[in-house]
């Protein structure tokens, strides 16, 4: 069969997207700035990955980044050869807390999770900062002999890619329908036979592998950790902006939101170091009044009324048809 | 518990002693009847009577604290409702419960989706072909947010049967609804229950419509079955009227 070139065309974004990860370190000065912007594309786009789908607020998630980063740091410390196997063990960490975290808090709805995984997070901050054994409050640094800027940028490029490409399966699967489901009414979902609990845990147990890779990748580049940094609601806090900004529930928004916010923060942060977070502060609340969407939302329906003008829409049916995966 | 040798055919439903209370309050007290498969069964009772906690005892979404529901001979006490729906025991909502998002097909195709075949092999597979069948053919592509309150109770049925069930319990379906939308979906059911064998479970505390469709009716009376029997031997019941309009009549 001849490949047909309409088929192969939704290839052409994912394929230009590895290109440019893969030449960016060539033209930028400041790798780490690069590095940073995929690790907070992963932060968020794992965030989204069950917040967005589910509609529940995980404000635990920089639990997930900062365990994931203990764990990658302590093997990365403890004169391990290799960081790749600390980083995938920091993920895999984070996979199995999060498993235990979706036991007691699956059965919460609404508000009542919101406020459980806050309280998770600030339990797990009081352990690690009393915590001797794996350096207490003033946390500890990683001595890393040869440390190579390219090796652990394109090892983030590489978990980026895979973290995106897996919310994009996660959306365009019977998986994705079980989320709709559960978020725009999860009772209904249990009445036509989803599993809700199980379609949760999963995509909190996916959420914080990818959470715990960039906790554990961050450490690498940044070769020290502590509680009050690992622990850091604003994390949390950022990850949810960016998803908003870029679009909650959509593969593309916390590509878009992360590039953005840190993109434009580093730069205000540089040249406005004390105005930065007010400035940032308000272009959010602007975003978001203006495009509640976020900016993939916004850009979708602009194209829709575009389609409608030139009088495209035939059927009105919906792009995205679920009746015939 | 089961009454054995009481029917020659074996019952598809049967509710055996179900209580249920809530932090005192008894909502249902020593609850049994038994459904013959194809039939369609009128449950009613005054507000409060416990109609709707029954129902979400049957579809797994409460435990009763006695007693047992069995389903084609099974005992489904305190299975998970996603495991209910997929034996075969679809559920309408009293207030519809749609996926407001989705349109009216994708909510029958969700409901397709996760049903793992069901139970029922005379209902049209096809989600499509029961949009059809409920009168959605030309508003199959609408958002179930924008539809009209009787159109949403229609979307209930819908999503019931994409999960292909064998049993349908419909919760409060004629509340709501237009003297005319009231007549459509008296004949809707006695469809349903004709040409694909569905067993059907009607409660309503308006009791008209429901008694010229149904084969036999169950009372439930602050949580205790009063009366049981064909429609017009009901209505004529001292302790049915009674607790319509209390005192004696």
């Amino acid at each position: 069969m001849k490949p047909n070139p309409r088929r192969l065309a939704p290839l052409a974004l994912p394929v230009a997207g590895a290109v440019l990860l893969f030449v960016a370190p060539s033209y930028v000065a400041r790798i780490s700035v690069l590095f940073f912007i995929l690790n907070w594309i992963v932060l968020s786009e794992s965030f989204n990955m069950f917040a967005g789908l589910t509609g529940y607020v995980n404000f635990g998630h920089v639990v997930f980044y900062g365990v994931g980063g203990y764990i990658g740091g302590l093997l990365m410390k403890n004169s391990m050869a290799s960081p790749y196997p600390a980083v995938l063990a920091g993920g895999l960490g984070s996979a199995l807390l999060a498993l235990g975290m979706s036991l007691p808090t699956t059965r919460l709805r609404g508000a009542y999770f919101a406020i459980a995984t806050l309280s998770i997070n600030e339990a797990v901050f009081v352990i690690f900062d009393n915590w001797e054994a794996v350096g207490s409050a003033p946390g500890f640094t990683i001595p890393i002999a040869d440390y190579l800027p390219l090796q652990a940028y394109y090892t983030m490029a590489s978990v980026a890619a895979l973290c995106v490409a897996t919310m994009y399966f996660m959306t365009r699967s019977k998986f994705g329908v079980a989320m709709q489901a559960i978020r725009q009414q999860e009772k209904t979902a249990s009445s036509i036979g989803v599993n809700a609990a199980l379609y949760k845990t999963v995509a909190l147990v996916v959420s914080g592998f990818f959470a715990g890779l960039a906790g554990a990748l961050a450490i690498w580049q940044i070769n020290f950790i502590d509680p009050p940094s690992a622990f850091d609601v604003t994390v949390t806090l950022n990850s949810i902006s960016m998803m908003m900004l870029g679009g909650m529930g959509s593969v593309m928004g916390p590509i878009i939101g992360g590039a953005l916010l840190y993109g434009v923060g580093d730069y205000l942060d540089l040249n406005y170091p004390f105005l930065h977070l007010i400035v940032l502060g308000l272009v959010i609340i602007g975003v978001v009044m203006a495009m509640p969407q976020g900016i993939v939302g916004a850009s979708r329906r602009i194209f829709q009324r575009l389609r409608v003008r030139r009088g495209e829409e035939g059927d009105g049916s919906n792009s995205r048809d679920l009746a015939h995966p | 518990m089961l009454e054995e040798g009481r029917r020659e055919t074996d019952p598809i439903l049967e509710i055996s002693h179900i209580h249920k209370r809530f932090s005192g309050l008894v909502v249902l007290s020593d609850v049994n009847f038994s459904l013959a498969e194809g039939e369609i069964l009128g449950l009613i009772g005054p507000n409060g009577a416990g109609k709707t906690t029954l129902f979400n005892i049957i579809s797994g979404v409460l435990k009763p604290d006695r007693g047992r529901v069995f389903f084609g001979g099974r005992n489904i006490t305190g299975k998970a409702p996603h495991k209910v729906s997929r034996m075969g025991i679809a559920r309408t909502f009293q207030i519809p419960q749609p996926f407001p998002e989705m349109t009216v097909l994708e909510n029958v195709g969700a409901a397709s989706m996760f049903s793992h075949g069901g139970g029922n092999g005379r209902l049209p597979k096809d989600p499509a072909e029961i949009c059809n069948l409920l009168g959605f053919g030309g508003k199959m592509h609408e958002m179930a947010k924008r539809l009209t309150g009787g159109e949403k109770k229609r979307l209930e049925v819908a999503r019931a049967l994409g999960t292909s069930p064998r049993l349908i319990l419909l919760d409060e379906f004629a509340a709501g609804l237009t003297v005319a939308e009231t007549q459509w979906a008296s004949e809707m059911i006695r469809k349903l229950s004709k040409e694909f064998g569905l067993t059907l479970v009607w409660t309503e505390h308006v009791m008209r419509v429901l008694m010229r469709t149904v084969d036999r009716v169950v009372v439930l009376h602050h949580g205790a079955v009063i009366a049981e029997g064909a429609p017009e031997m009901v209505v004529k019941d001292q302790s049915v009227l009674e607790a319509y309009f209390g005192g004696s009549a």
